[in-house]
């Protein structure tokens, strides 16, 4: 293993000179792996290209899966989405104001965003929680059905769309860019009794065999996702939070500033991919 | 919020009398068990499909009753026989707590 510093410094310099994806860091990471692993056919695009989507890392059959819209379960969320965008019955729809989803396709590239109060973060789903509960549908929870089919129609929408998050104008990029480095911060720090950080698996070990799995970079490009063990669709939230848990450590609460930085670092580190969700996981 | 669950009904195969076509068909029921327990410990009640009919131009093709094994969002595939004159594929179905639901597609001949 490397010296628990060395790495944490590294990046965040890199991060705050150039607030984007940590290009430097792969290239050596890249070394890392070439030398590490012989056998890993499935990904022969790695490591010459480190942003590699997810869907890279699928196994053939879980990609047909989803490649079928008829017989793909997330077929059914997003047809759950598209009646909720008309839905008016609760109150004003989605559509009243924002006309055709389309309209919307910079939306899921462009979060989170930092609140009103320009204090923390809200992710795209904490949005359509607070759009729902002013449009007469106070009660919606996260990852409740009708919060990921919005989600994922945003996300349909937004197909082949660059992320693109970056700091607000004027005095925000301040806190913006602390809450960054708070979020760079965690990606590196060790969690958990496996004493694991995200960069010892997703950066150092990509494209190596973890049990069954291929290791991806971890790019945010495919949510929501469909996850075969969920048996329904989930956020990126809950995806870092069953990564807490992999790691045994003790979970975040949902909607944790901690999730919500961590994802921030995530969207700016794979600024410039497609997003190319909802897509499907093991 | 409505609790309609979507569903979806499509087929593979090319659509001409007497040809054997397969219908696919998903929804998105949670095909709860009744056996899972929520984050409480409170027992889950049981919510799944108890029995789904299939109907050809309103005559039935065949029934079947899912069961706790199938898992949530069920999807199945059957083959059938286009009729001479084309028709109408229906599949209706009823969940544990009574609410039904269906879906129909037009077997738009090819030529």
């Amino acid at each position: 293993m490397r010296p628990p510093d060395h790495p944490v410094n590294v990046r965040l310099q890199w991060l705050l000179a150039t607030a984007t994806a940590s290009a430097l860091s792969f290239g050596l990471t890249a070394c890392l792996v070439l030398l590490a692993s012989g056998a890993t056919a499935q990904t022969a695009s790695w490591p010459d290209n480190p942003k590699l989507s997810g869907n890279a890392f699928l196994p053939p059959d879980l990609r047909k899966l989803q490649d079928e819209s008829a017989t793909s379960p997330i077929a059914v969320w997003l047809d759950r989405g598209r009646a909720l965008w008309a839905d008016s019955s609760s109150g004003p729809s989605c559509q009243s104001c924002h006309a055709s989803v389309d309209a919307l396709k910079n939306s899921a590239p462009t979060h989170p965003r930092l609140a009103a109060g320009g204090k923390s973060l809200i992710s795209l789903e904490d949005q359509i929680i607070a759009c729902s509960a002013r449009t007469g549908r106070p009660n919606v929870k996260p990852e409740d059905d009708s919060v990921l089919a919005l989600s994922a129609v945003l996300h349909e929408s937004a197909k082949d769309v660059p992320i693109d998050v970056r700091p607000p104008p004027g005095q925000a990029a301040v806190q913006w860019q602390a809450l960054l480095s708070q979020g760079a911060q965690q990606f590196v720090t060790r969690l958990g009794r496996m004493n694991l950080a995200c960069v010892h698996c997703h950066e150092e070990n990509v494209g190596r065999q973890m049990r069954t799995d291929v290791v991806s970079p971890g790019h945010p490009t495919g949510f929501p996702v469909y996850r075969m063990g969920w048996q329904r669709l989930g956020s990126l939230e809950r995806r870092l939070r069953a990564c807490y848990s992999g790691v045994q450590a003790v979970l975040p609460a949902p909607g944790a500033a901690e999730l919500r930085e961590l994802e921030l670092y995530l969207k700016v580190r794979a600024n410039g991919m497609a997003i190319n969700g909802p897509s499907i996981r093991r | 919020m409505s609790t309609q669950y979507p569903s979806r009904l499509t087929f593979a195969g090319v659509m001409r009398p007497g040809n054997t076509v397969e219908a696919r068909w998903i929804a998105g029921h949670p095909m709860e068990t009744g056996l899972r327990g929520d984050d409480l410990g409170r027992r889950i009640q049981r919510n799944i499909i108890v029995q789904a009919r299939v109907l050809l131009d309103g005559k039935l093709l065949f029934e079947f009753e899912p069961g706790t094994g199938m898992s949530a969002n069920p999807y199945l595939a059957f083959g059938f026989t286009v009729p001479p004159q084309g028709g109408v594929l229906s599949l209706h179905w009823v969940d544990d707590t009574g609410q039904r639901g269906s879906v129909q597609q037009l077997l738009l001949l090819e030529k």
